[in-house]
């Protein structure tokens, strides 16, 4: 099972998604594992992914990599979200919100919410693109290299590898048909 | 074959010529790998129309590579999955069509599960209008069925209505501002079993399920309350007084104070016994020297010398008889002292056996104080057996109303993130429950009337700001109730709660749990009033006044019985009241602080009449047996203290003859005295007479001398004169005289 999760996930990166789907599910598993704990403001941006057209596989495995960084930076997420929160140019804003039927539930008051909702959506645009580039670079270049390198050709000859190849082919014949 | 051919034929899009821009949006920019890019350049051409075309017939191996293609090509195409905004779409509209056309149903299904939960008994409710959006719901009936009772409904209503704030329901909070309900009825029959259990056996008539009922709480009674009995209230284990002395025979202070008293008399007695002897003795040989004395022939003194003699035996007679006699007193009067201190002692001893008695009759328990924990410790049995389910439904409530109350426990934001902080803006504060005013009308035979009002009940009374009040109003056949509650919640609060209950004509009847007394019934009619403030330190003010009237008993108890006691108490009351004033601090520590009632007087007086009757039996028995007990050695303390008076009367009577010898000395002193008088006045008699003699002759001779010198003188003074008058007229002669011219 996870063997073919993994296959599938290698080959996104070499098949003809769209690159952008790829950045996008990468940017919104970074936006997921930003916001904190299940309030509102995680569901809708669930419900985003639900029907945004972005790889659910690598928005997953993007949530979860970036879930193990991510606490490492609640201090900074904490601060950015006071300070936003306490600015005294969006306190009518923010007042008006919170009185606001069903709004409270997304818990834009909190700072560490506040502080990781902002910086998911300031730093989704910026991760998206540069995650598309990479898809790109990968595709163009590396991904023949890597295919035709001495290194995978040996370990693809191992009966490990070849369980992993059988399994991948079972499921999409992709891998190593670009060779 | 046909088979076949469909197998070979290419991919929908390919099957016709395509427009080149229709083919480069829909296939080449969808499809982003360089080989498959390839793939596509090599089978496709442009015709002479200029639209893409397959350039050769295909293998089935390309066939199938860009079919893949296609599908590939399809699921990139958009940025929003369309397929599933649809679903979803469909799905919430079908979740809206559902709500609208039985979200009635929904609400009504809910609402009787949550009550069937809370009451375990079937609840229907019927004709529910809900307006979600406007915060209002509405019903016709609501019927919740007795779990004691199946056969009948614990609660019926007609009608319903309530105003709620929706949107602030999605922000978990619930906040009725209205809240009306009418027609309720308690105890109507039902047509069909409110059993929550259906497979649970046959259905028990009515009739039977009470007997049932009746005779468990019957049981149940006879199972919870104690036994009456004296020493349930507060009385001694026994009535033995002898018994109660024995256990109680380091407490008495007489035995000690009887054995002082007798040591102290067995020494007096040895010690002044010896001592007035001696005395005795004493005073005898002063008698023998008063009576040798006497004997003296005072007439018979002639001389001075001898009366002298005589008064000086007299003198020192006296002295040594006073002395004898003030030694006497002087012992005489520390005897009595010595005496009179014993039999103080000695009449103490009485007022110590009061004081021992006092002390066992203090140690005998008040019925009348240390009976009211017998009586609050049997109270709530009854209340618990009195409500029977509905105590632990309203134990339930209480824990709903706390788990409402409390303050809700924010969940993390997720296991190893920081919690962050909430920030609140909140411009106006709003409680997690709020009920504004809640209305529960009459019930529909009229024959009984309830009426009952709730204002401000809420979990956050601070934000409210108001206290809760409540106002019960209900008057039928079993009396008249009111009931007024301020409860306040605030932190500033001074007094958390203010609670008024007042019922009128409510017949009395207690048919049950009499029977260990030999009762079958108490009727009457009782009016009370009580109140019970809590204070905000904690713990209950309170005060309790009730009058029963018109009481009457019934019931075969035995002569001489606690039943009997009780019939003829309550019987022969004109009126039963009481008016209490209690603190109560802990649900376990009520204390009275006053007490106004003629229950006291009642209840009190004849149990004290009762009982002190009991008391004076036994205080008789405990006075004699203490008697007994101290007789004999205030026999023996008597005798010894007759000794003492013994002694203090031949101590008074001796010192009686010392005085009476001090009287003899005394007049045999005078009797001295006096001759030795009559001497001297004779003596002195004569002398004077002698004395005036010589006296008479001594001056009957300086008179004659006197006389004689007198005669002499006045001669030789004539002489003289006229021997000096011739002599100057001689040497001086006189001139003439004026007038002689």
């Amino acid at each position: 099972m996870i063997i073919r999760f993994i296959a599938k996930l290698l080959a996104v990166l070499n098949s003809n998604k769209k690159p952008f789907q790829v950045g996008a599910g990468i940017a919104f598993g970074l936006l997921l594992a930003l916001v904190p704990g299940v309030n509102l403001t995680f569901a809708v941006v669930v419900l985003v992914v639900f029907l945004v057209r972005v790889h659910l596989g690598i928005t997953l495995i993007s949530f979860a990599l970036f879930s193990l960084l991510v606490p490492a930076f609640d201090g900074l997420l904490n601060d950015l979200g006071y300070r936003l929160l306490t600015l005294p140019a969006l306190q009518e804003f923010f007042i008006r919100a919170y009185e606001t039927p069903v709004v409270p539930l997304t818990r834009f008051n909190n700072t560490l919410v506040a502080g990781s909702l902002v910086s998911g959506v300031v730093l989704w645009a910026p991760v998206a693109f540069l995650s598309v580039w990479l898809v790109k670079l990968y595709r163009k270049h590396i991904h023949a290299r890597i295919v035709n390198s001495r290194i995978v050709k040996a370990f693809m000859a191992t009966p490990f590898a070849q369980r992993i190849a059988g399994a991948m082919r079972r499921v999409q014949a992709v891998w190593p048909t670009a060779g | 074959m046909a088979r076949n051919k469909a197998r070979s034929k290419p991919p929908k899009p390919f099957r016709k010529p395509l427009k080149p821009k229709k083919y480069r949006k829909n296939i080449e920019k969808r499809i982003y790998l360089e080989p498959d890019r390839q793939f596509l350049s090599e089978i496709t051409t442009t015709d002479e129309a200029g639209r893409i075309v397959l350039a050769r017939e295909l293998t089935k191996e390309e066939l199938g590579r860009l079919k893949k293609l296609r599908k590939e090509a399809r699921k990139n195409r958009g940025a929003v999955r369309t397929g599933r905004l649809v679903i979803l779409a469909v799905i919430a509209g079908a979740v809206l069509v559902f709500n609208v056309l039985f979200r009635d149903r929904l609400v009504e299904e809910g609402a009787e599960s949550l009550l069937e939960g809370i009451f375990l008994a079937r609840a229907d409710l019927n004709g529910v209008t809900f307006r979600p959006f406007a915060g209002e719901i509405s019903f016709d009936t609501l019927t919740i069925a007795d779990e004691q009772a199946p056969m009948q409904n614990l609660v019926e209503l007609s009608s319903g209505a309530v105003r709620i704030d929706t949107w602030q329901l999605l922000n978990r909070r619930v906040l009725i501002q209205d809240l009306a309900v009418e027609g309720l009825q308690f105890g109507t029959p039902r047509e069909s079993s409110g059993a929550l259990e259906p497979g649970a056996g046959p259905r028990e008539t009515g009739a039977a399920e009470e007997e049932r009922a009746e005779g468990g709480l019957r049981d149940r009674i006879a199972g919870a309350l104690p036994g009456i009995s004296f020493a349930d209230l507060g009385l001694p284990d026994t009535l033995d007084a002898q018994a109660f002395l024995e256990a109680n025979l380091d407490a008495l202070q007489t035995p000690g104070a009887v054995d002082a008293v007798a040591g102290q008399a067995t020494v007096f007695v040895d010690r002044w016994q010896a001592e007035l002897t001696n005395l005795t003795a004493d005073v005898t040989d002063a008698a023998a020297e008063i009576q040798a004395f006497a004997r003296t022939d005072f007439a018979g003194i002639r001389s001075v010398d001898a009366a002298l003699v005589a008064y000086s035996d007299a003198t020192d007679l006296q002295a040594r008889i006073t002395g004898l006699s003030r030694r006497v007193e002087s012992r005489y009067t520390a005897l009595v002292a010595e005496a009179t201190g014993i039999l103080d002692a000695a009449r103490a001893i009485p007022g110590q056996v009061t004081a021992d008695y006092n002390d066992l009759s203090g140690r005998i328990p008040d019925v009348r104080t240390e009976g009211r924990e017998f009586i609050v410790g049997l109270v709530e049995p009854y209340v618990r057996q009195a409500l029977g389910s509905w105590y632990e439904r309203i134990l339930r409530g209480y824990g709903i109303y706390q788990r409402i109350t409390a303050e809700q426990q924010e969940r993390p934001p997720r296991p190893g993130r920081d919690p962050g902080v909430d920030i609140d803006f909140a411009r106006t504060a709003y409680p997690r429950f709020l009920l504004a005013d809640g209305r529960l009308g009459v019930g529909a035979s009229g024959a009984e009337t309830v009426a009952v009002r709730l204002r401000n009940v809420t979990s956050d009374p601070d934000i409210v700001d108001a206290p809760t009040l409540v106002e019960y109003a209900g008057a039928g056949r079993a009396g008249r109730l009111a009931v007024n509650a301020v409860l306040d919640g605030r932190e500033s609060a001074a007094a958390p709660l203010d609670l008024r209950v007042v019922t009128s004509d409510t017949p009395l009847a207690v048919n049950r749990g009499l029977e260990g007394l030999g009762l079958s019934s108490v009727t009457g009619a009782l009016d009370a009033a009580a109140a019970l403030t809590r204070r905000s330190g904690g713990g209950f003010d309170g005060a309790l006044e009730l009058v029963a009237s018109g009481i009457s008993v019934a019931g075969d108890y035995a002569p001489n019985s606690i039943g009997e006691f009780v019939a003829d108490l309550l019987s022969d009351a004109q009126a039963l009241e009481a008016a209490f004033a209690f603190v109560m601090e802990s649900a376990n520590a009520i204390r009275f602080t006053s007490g106004r009632t003629n229950l006291d007087d009642l209840v009190a007086g004849a149990v004290r009449e009762r009982v002190d009757a009991t008391i004076a039996e036994f205080r008789q028995q405990l006075n004699d047996r203490v008697l007994a007990y101290l007789d004999p050695q205030i026999e023996v303390l008597t005798a010894k203290l007759d000794g003492i008076l013994e002694i203090e009367t031949s101590a008074a009577e001796l010192l009686a003859l010392a005085r009476d010898r001090e009287a003899a000395a005394a007049e045999l002193e005078r009797l001295a005295r006096d001759s030795i008088s009559s001497v001297r006045d004779r003596l002195e008699a004569e002398a004077q007479r002698a004395l005036d003699g010589a006296k008479a002759e001594a001056e009957a001779r300086a008179q004659e001398a006197i006389d004689r010198a007198e005669a002499e003188a006045r001669q030789a003074a004539e002489e003289a004169a006229g021997s000096a008058v011739d002599t100057i007229r001689n040497q001086l002669p006189l001139p003439p005289l004026p007038g002689r011219r």
